[in-house]
């Protein structure tokens, strides 16, 4: 029989401490933290998500990172946090996504298909024997006719937002957005062009248009589409 | 196959009109030449928007209706809204192709009304899904075609769609014997889903 733990063991497995933390949902919020500063708007006619793209090696092809992905035609991931750990929930979501459309024809709800992967993450905080996800994504999706931007946590939890921003650049990006948006809401060229002065200042250098990712979905054509260089460049 | 689709015996018969669906079927239970009952309930409300009529096997009919109504409570539940016509009648094809080799015997009328307007679909036992205007099926399907062919338009006020409705059951009651007792319907618009029952009038 599993005999009860001595103390400290509440903090390196998932079970409640005594003051009803669960500390390994903290470590992993931490995880998100330190990743690449991804921001979320949400538009009149649309959400906007941008992210930071870095060149961590000279070697590296940092065109390969994709931190903003098609979940399906009308919806988007953007994460931060463990990379693998979003791969992993962005194929299931993927999968979800589809079967939704092979079971009821129709495309699925951006709520549905972020609850269902959030209920996958509170799974993984059940367990001792398993660590949670180490991932926070932002959800831009088209329900019918209506925009949906939407941020999840590694312990499971989800919520609305006007505008959400994951990762190192959060606390200042968090400020600019709270005062700009929380009373007023732009138009998805405004958003694009607001979104990416933002993500320059979070980071606090200079962002050269290959540095920055860029995906909108909007309700004209109810579409995800990443935007090519050209078109960040005309933003700047 | 079609002896047992008709071992219960049923006329039901399905119609859009501007604003909304009618769907409509008699109440008689006959096993072989034994009239079991007269109160044989063949449509069935199963959401607020959605209802179904089903011929065939009686076991089958009520068994699907029950688990049918239950998916689409979860659909509102977890989608929070009520699910289209489409998403409603595609439900039920999957659910029935689930049991492709173990089928449930009946064929099935999907009607309902969303933001895109009324929808009525058919369903063969293995889930086969077709959109149309109006349908009929059962052992009384021929019979009860023959009013709506001649008579269908998609002009209908709701008053016309129900009196052709029950005239096309009606019909077939008069010559089939596996159906008759009287004719089940619903009517189903923006405003929900209203049952109606009217016994049969000697022509």
């Amino acid at each position: 029989m599993f005999s009860p733990p001595s103390m400290g063991y509440d903090r390196a497995i998932t079970i409640f401490s005594p003051d009803g933390r669960l500390y390994q949902v903290e470590y992993a919020l931490e995880a998100v933290k330190r990743g690449l500063t991804t921001i979320g708007i949400l538009c009149t006619d649309g959400v906007v998500l941008l992210a930071e793209r870095r060149k961590f090696s000279p070697l590296l092809d940092e065109m390969t990172i994709e931190k903003i992905v098609k979940i399906d035609d009308h919806i988007g991931f953007a994460y931060a946090g463990l990379g693998p750990d979003a791969r992993v929930l962005i194929d299931i979501a993927r999968n979800d996504a589809q079967i939704h459309r092979l079971l009821y024809d129709e495309p699925i709800p951006p709520e549905t298909l972020i609850r269902r992967i959030c209920d996958l993450k509170q799974n993984y905080t059940l367990y001792a024997g398993a660590r949670p996800f180490g991932v926070a994504f932002l959800v831009a999706g088209i329900d019918n006719t209506k925009p949906i931007l939407m941020g999840t946590e590694p312990g499971g939890a989800y919520a609305g937002y006007k505008a959400h921003v994951l990762g190192a650049g959060s606390q200042i990006a968090q400020e600019i957005l709270e005062k700009e948006l929380s009373n007023k809401a732009l138009s998805l060229k405004e958003g694009i062009k607001f979104g990416i002065q933002v993500l320059k200042k979070a980071v606090e250098r200079e962002l050269s248009p290959a540095e920055i990712e860029a995906a909108t979905v909007d309700v004209y054509t109810k579409k995800f589409k990443r935007l090519t260089l050209e078109e960040i460049k005309s933003y700047l | 196959m079609s002896e047992s689709l008709e071992f219960t015996g049923a006329t039901i018969v399905g119609l859009v009109y501007e604003g909304g669906v009618v769907l409509a079927g008699e109440k008689r239970v006959a096993l072989g030449n034994y009239l079991l009952s007269k109160a044989g309930k063949k449509v069935f409300k199963v959401l607020d928007n959605v209802g179904i009529a089903s011929a065939g096997l009686l076991a089958d009919m009520q068994a699907i209706s029950k688990i049918f109504a239950a998916e689409l409570r979860m659909y509102e539940l977890i989608n929070k809204r009520l699910p289209s016509i489409r998403s409603a009648a595609k439900l039920l094809s999957n659910i029935l192709y689930s049991r492709k080799y173990f089928p449930y015997l009946t064929t099935i009328l999907v009607g309902g009304i969303d933001s895109s307007g009324p929808h009525l679909y058919s369903l063969d036992p293995i889930g086969s899904l077709i959109e149309d205007k109006y349908v009929t099926l059962g052992s009384g399907a021929e019979l009860s075609l023959s009013i709506l062919e001649s008579e269908y338009n998609e002009k209908l006020a709701k008053s016309e769609a129900v009196e052709l409705a029950y005239k096309s059951v009606k019909i077939a009651c008069g010559r089939d014997v596996l159906s008759g007792d009287g004719v089940d319907m619903l009517v189903i618009d923006s405003q929900g889903v209203e049952e109606l029952f009217r016994p049969l009038k000697s022509i």
